[in-house]
């Protein structure tokens, strides 16, 4: 009998050794050619309720190249990953905001890169549209009502730049999807958790009050809802029963509706003054154009460019299809997608060919916005100035010594002077962790500050904007003075040296500046740098700067000059190597000193933030070496 | 136990008469002492350590467990409740997570049927069935009352006390009542992490459990036989976890639940070759469910749905002895079922039922032989809509065995089964989903096995195909907020499993070790020109084992569990994305029995193993329970 339980023994005590990692593998995307005809456009996949399974696939028109399942090997620490059934999907600016209804937030993602860039949590929430910064979505979670079966549903407005609920207006029963006309929205009410007693109207909200002004009352269970032609469409789904689906016409000049256009539309979309209508059988265009389809379960439509793109959801619980037709409704080409696909966003400009860097690609410097030096002792050598520059020239030498990982050195001279710069791509804030590192040539004592500044290109148009700038509070921040505004003068041409006492000063009243506080003084020029002081490659004899001035940090230890350190929060302030030059995003405040919170930045800033004469050591300047992502 | 044993080996005798008594296919068993000792959580943490069985398990003391057996699907498993069928006409899903086994004798799974005669006609219809046994009380002599109290405590908060009450009323007739409280948290801790990106910990929760279990039964002998009646009610309060995604890692909805029924059966032997088996059972659940915003997750949808279901079933079963070679039996049963539920445009749907069995055992030679037909009749009506149509259905079955000489211990198998389930009354009629034209799932089983037996040590090894036609399943309509029920999929399934084990003493020292392996290609069958034509079907793992092992010295019980379930895919599709890696755990309980009292300290996924076994519902990690029992 032994010679049966001793084995039997071993493979236990091997099960018992035995060890599994229980780390699931992040799924990594597939992909496909299939062939390059059409337009570009990101797919939402809604997966399954319950299964987490949202996805986005991305079809890239130049190549051909259709990807699936972009999103987690993109973000690969994103919890969960895209999340619980996706329902709407839209590009805004330079982002891609995924509307994800189950999971109970609005995704928002870098439209290049998809890398996640932050989340709006908003509860049971159903479709999104954009404008002037400001999102609008949907939700069904309006407020608890004693009846529980008459509970309103409510539209969000959303800063873009802050990802914040600014303001809510409560509108019918379920809603669904908008349209913005002139200053009003318009928002298609389901009440789909109250059949049979459907909502039958069109909410309409007035945008500058945000409040809704009126109900128009048109069919029950409305859902999809375009613009076209100056008139609404607004398609009602019907009991899905007897009482069939129908597109009804609606004139916002009037707030009526002007009558319905037969079509049992499951979906539409509008796009050139066409509208197409998905049935189950056929898209039905409004030139009377038919296209017969052979699917399972058509469920997603739109149109781009005299191509039309529909989806087969076919079982709702395998990888559907998703096909693409020309105006002649001729087969362009069809592969498969992810669980349930449903939603488009095309986007105009190309996403990077790989759209999951890796993770050593890290954010660089990779453009010079401006470079504008008050007068200083390295001026016109770090970068060096050589006759014939521009502005321009300037930039792409300042790129070259600090752009794509650069440890060069610029200076930024004396304060005020300022540098901003643009990343490769965009810094997630992470919360509780520092975010990037700014290099200078500070060391002990030898601080020469600089403030600052973040911005999050909120609106998405790939440039900072004056209102997007927030300041980093760094520790000196409450004792220091903001909208300090200095002019700084060119010395005339036939400018005459006034000599310091030793022989290190050569010109005590070099480049004269004054202050909106009535104060005035001298850039001082000294004998170890005798080029000029004034950027050479400006025109204006006069350069104003209005800036964040620090407190003065400078005095003299005996002969020696001592600037020490603040304690944290400024370039060039400490040593490189040292903690004192990282910087955390969420340190950004606004004009009024309250905490933003970024999801993001894309944006730098910097100025030279003291405003002192070191004796032969010259005038506070900061100087820039580089920029490092910390993630 | 010699006085128990001794008990069930009558009780058995004056069933049937005693050249027919084994049962043609051997069931995975367990009983008694060795059910004890594991200290399973319930019975199914205690079935799925048999072959071929997985039990989908939503995690938690009070989740949601349900039992497949060969890859058929949870609803092609008959489970029987002392010898009575647990039906649940409107949804077909028996959760086995609310069985004690404190009042069970034993557990035991058919793969296949139960070839038996002397048995209801539902009996024969099942595919494979999972036949609960509780504790019928036995007295010594002079004894006329026996006590039992067990405490459990452990992990989640479970706090679960229980006692039982057995009473001698006369030589002919004793009684006995037994109480169950459960209350638990079900919180734990539970882990996600993916390599190179996220890992995260959350605690479960809205997965406590407040319950309830009362029985009282009687139980008789006659001169010719024997009978007993039993009332059971239970009832419970449930927060229901839900699946975990993104962002949303609890939710807030309950349920709660009132089971009661009263099951009697009555055996009589007329002569030595004429036997009678009366049953009979009226049942009522009571079912609410609340989804309320108000109660904190406002994304929420206001849900408050009442179901009620009623249930009465009557069976007679009769067999006949006619010769030594030839054994006849005849059963007819009849069911009712009516399901009342407050949803807009319930169809409130009854059900009516007869079974009616005739069955043959058969001897030629060493060959043993079991032949059956079972027929089956449905009539259904409705308030609103239309009713199905009546249904009528013939199922023929036949087992054969053979012993390969006396000496060799080899016994040879081989059975055909024809069985189909009926559509559950849901399927049929629930508002906007059900398609009241669907027709039975069918599905035909073939099965070769074969068990060795040689002193201590056994093996048996079976191979199977399955083929499962007219599948019911869930599919959308053209819009996705309806879904329809069609008879749409088919599949197909190669099976092999192999159960070992053996007994062995060293010195004053008992080992048991217990082994099984199941190897399984289920595959969609449903569309060739379906890119996943042929894809293993979801949750059904390719290899999966257990092992058990156990060893008892003086008043000292060690036993260790493993159980492992290989990968498998959580959808039709079988892509990474659908992709379930590989489980495994191991359980380890000790028990000392010290004169009255049984104390048990047992941990369970002993290398804290992170693991779904449905997606989005995580297991539990680690976890202690302590157990003592008291007995007068």
């Amino acid at each position: 009998m032994k010679k049966y339980l001793y084995p039997l023994l071993s493979l236990l005590l091997l099960f018992v050794t035995a060890c599994r990692g229980d780390e699931e593998i992040v799924v990594p995307h597939t992909s496909e050619e299939i062939g390059a005809k059409g337009s570009s456009f990101y797919l939402l996949n809604e997966g399954n309720m319950g299964s987490n399974k949202a996805s986005i696939d991305y079809y890239d028109a130049k190549t051909g190249t259709y990807r699936r399942n972009l999103f987690a090997e993109a973000n690969p620490s994103v919890v969960f990953e895209l999340g619980d059934v996706g329902n709407d999907l839209q590009v805004y600016g330079s982002r891609l905001y995924a509307v994800i209804n189950v999971s109970n937030l609005i995704e928002v993602m870098d439209a290049r890169t998809l890398r996640h860039l932050g989340q709006i949590p908003l509860p049971n929430c159903r479709n999104i549209v954009f404008r002037d910064g400001y999102a609008y979505a949907t939700s069904y979670a309006g407020p608890v009502a004693t009846d529980p079966n008459a509970r309103l549903g409510y539209v969000a407005r959303i800063d873009t730049a802050t990802m914040r609920v600014v303001d809510t207006c409560v509108v019918g029963y379920q809603p669904e999807q908008m349209v913005m006309w002139e200053n009003r929205l318009y928002v298609a009410n389901s009440g789909g958790y109250r059949a049979p007693n459907y909502d039958r109207t069109v909410s309409v909200i007035d945008l500058t009050t945000f409040r809704e002004i009126q109900k128009i009352d048109v069919a029950p269970n409305l859902n999809a809802m375009v613009l076209a032609g100056g008139k609404i469409y607004v398609q009602s789904r019907g009991d899905y029963g007897a009482l069939k689906p129908n597109v009804y016409v609606l004139n916002p000049q009037s707030n009526t509706v002007e009558g319905a256009l037969n079509v049992e539309a499951l979906n539409l979309c509008a796009d050139n003054h066409l509208l197409y209508f998905l049935t189950e059988k056929e898209v039905v265009i409004s030139n009377g154009q038919r296209l017969r389809l052979r699917m399972q379960h058509p469920y997603g439509i739109a149109a781009r460019e005299g191509f039309i793109y529909v989806t087969d959801a076919r079982d709702y619980v395998s990888p559907g299809r998703v096909y693409c037709f020309n105006a002649a409704g001729e087969e362009q080409w069809s592969t498969m997608t992810g669980d349930i696909p449903a939603h488009f966003a095309f986007v105009t400009a190309n996403p990077q060919t790989n759209p999951t860097p890796q993770p050593q690609d890290k954010a660089v410097i990779s453009a010079i916005l401006k470079y504008l030096p008050a007068p200083g002792q390295f001026v016109n050598t770090l970068p060096a100035y050589t006759p014939g520059d521009t502005q321009e020239s300037m930039n792409a030498k300042v790129l070259a010594a600090v752009g794509n990982g650069g440890t060069g050195m610029v200076t930024l001279g004396a304060f005020g002077g300022t540098l901003e710069f643009a990343l490769s791509r965009p810094l997630t804030n992470v919360e509780g962790a520092y975010d990037f590192r700014l290099r200078g040539n500070a060391f002990p004592n030898g601080s020469e500050a600089g403030v600052v500044s973040v911005a999050y290109d909120a609106n998405g148009n790939g440039r900072p904007d004056p209102t997007e700038w927030y300041e980093l509070a760094g520790s000196a921040h409450a004792q220091s003075t903001p909208n300090y505004t200095i002019t700084y003068t060119r010395p005339a041409a036939g400018h005459l040296p006034t000599p310091g006492s030793g022989t290190e000063i050569t010109d005590t009243r070099y480049i004269a500046w004054e202050d909106n506080q009535g104060g005035t003084g001298f850039i001082e020029k000294n004998s170890y740098h005798t080029q000029d002081y004034f950027p050479a490659w400006v025109t204006d004899d006069r350069l104003t700067f209005t800036a964040r001035r620090l407190p003065d940090n400078a005095r003299l230890n005996g002969s020696i000059w001592e600037s020490p350190a603040f304690e944290y929060g400024y370039v060039d302030n400490h040593p490189n190597a040292s903690d004192g030059s990282l910087f955390k995003i969420e340190w950004a405040v606004d004009a009024a000193g309250r905490h933003v919170a970024l999801p993001a930045i894309h944006f730098i800033r910097i100025t030279t933030g003291l405003r002192q004469q070191l004796g032969r050591i010259g005038e506070s300047s900061t100087e820039f070496t580089g920029f490092d992502a910390l993630h | 136990m010699a006085a128990q044993d001794t008990l069930r080996t009558l009780r058995e005798a004056v069933v049937s008469a005693a050249k027919w008594q084994h049962e043609m296919i051997p069931a995975q068993r367990l009983e008694g002492e060795r059910l004890r000792r594991m200290a399973a959580m319930g019975v199914a943490d205690a079935v799925r350590q048999f072959s071929g069985v997985q039990i989908k398990d939503y995690g938690g003391i009070g989740g949601l467990k349900t039992v497949n057996v060969r890859g058929m699907g949870s609803q092609h498993v008959g489970v029987f409740y002392d010898g009575v069928e647990l039906t649940n006409a409107q949804n077909g899903q028996i959760d086995l997570g609310r069985f004690s086994l404190d009042e069970m004798e034993a557990v035991a799974v058919f793969n296949g049927q139960r070839v038996r005669l002397l048995q209801s006609a539902r009996d024969f219809g099942a595919a494979s069935s999972l036949y609960l046994e509780s504790r019928t009380p036995t007295f010594g002599a002079g004894e006329v009352r026996h006590l039992r109290a067990t405490l459990k405590a452990g992990s989640f908060s479970t706090f679960n006390p229980s006692v039982a009450y057995d009473r001698r009323l006369s030589p002919r007739l004793s009684a006995s009542v037994n109480a169950e409280w459960m209350r638990t948290t079900g919180r734990y801790d539970f882990r996600y992490r993916t390599a190179g990106g996220y890992d995260t910990t959350a605690t479960r929760r809205n997965g406590d459990v407040k319950g309830l279990r009362t029985e009282a039964a009687l139980f008789g002998t006659t001169n010719k036989g024997s009978w007993r009646a039993k009332g059971y009610l239970y009832t419970s309060e449930r927060g229901l976890p839900g699946a975990v995604v993104r962002n949303r890692f609890s939710h807030e909805d309950r349920q709660w639940d009132t089971n009661v029924f009263l099951q009697s059966s009555f055996r009589h032997r007329f002569s030595e070759r004429h036997s009678l088996l009366l049953q009979a059972k009226w049942a009522y659940d009571y079912l609410h469910y609340l989804s309320d915003p108000a109660a904190g997750d406002v994304s929420a949808m206001y849900t408050d749905n009442t179901y009620r279901r009623q249930e009465a079933y009557a069976s007679a079963a009769s067999q006949w002895d006619v010769s030594e070679r030839v054994a006849l039996s005849a059963a007819a049963d009849y069911a009712f079922d009516h399901v009342h539920a407050n949803l807009y445009h319930f169809a409130f749907p009854t059900r009516h039922s007869v079974y009616a069995a005739l069955a043959g055992r058969f001897r030629w030679g060493a060959l043993e032989g079991q032949a059956s037909l079972l027929y089956a009749y449905t009539h259904e009506a409705v308030r609103h809509g239309a009713g199905a149509d009546d249904r009528r259905r013939l199922s023929p079955a036949l087992t054969l065995t053979y012993p390969v000489g006396r000496e060799s211990g080899l016994t040879l198998r081989a059975f055909y089964k024809d069985v189909f389930r009926l559509p559950t009354l849901n399927e049929l009629y629930y508002t906007f989903v059900g398609s009241a034209t669907l027709k039975p799932e069918t599905a035909r089983q073939f099965d070769l096995g074969a068990t060795w037996e040689r002193g201590a040590f056994e093996v048996k090894a079976d191979v199977y195909y399955n083929r499962v036609k007219n599948k019911i399943v869930a599919v959308p309509t053209s819009n996705m907020f309806r879904w329809t029920m069609l008879n749409l999929g088919e599949v197909s399934i190669f099976g092999a499993e192999v159960q070992a084990a053996a007994r062995h003493r060293i010195g004053q020292v008992a080992l048991e070790g217990r082994a099984t392996y199941t190897f399984e290609r289920a595959i969609d069958c449903t569309d060739p020109g379906d890119a996943f034509y042929h894809d293993q079907i979801p949750y059904i793992p390719r290899h999966s084992g257990s092992l058990m092992a156990s060893a008892t010295w003086r008043r000292w019980a060690l036993h260790y569990s493993f159980l492992y379930t290989g990968e498998r895919y959580e959808q039709r599709a079988n892509l990474p994305e659908n992709f379930a890696p590989a489980w495994y755990t191991s359980d380890v309980a000790l028990s000392c029995s010290l004169a009255r009292w049984q104390f048990t300290a047992q941990v369970n996924n002993l290398f804290n193993q992170a693991y779904d076994v449905v997606k989005g519902y995580p297991m539990p990690g680690t976890n202690f329970r302590l157990i003592a029992t008291f007995r007068l």
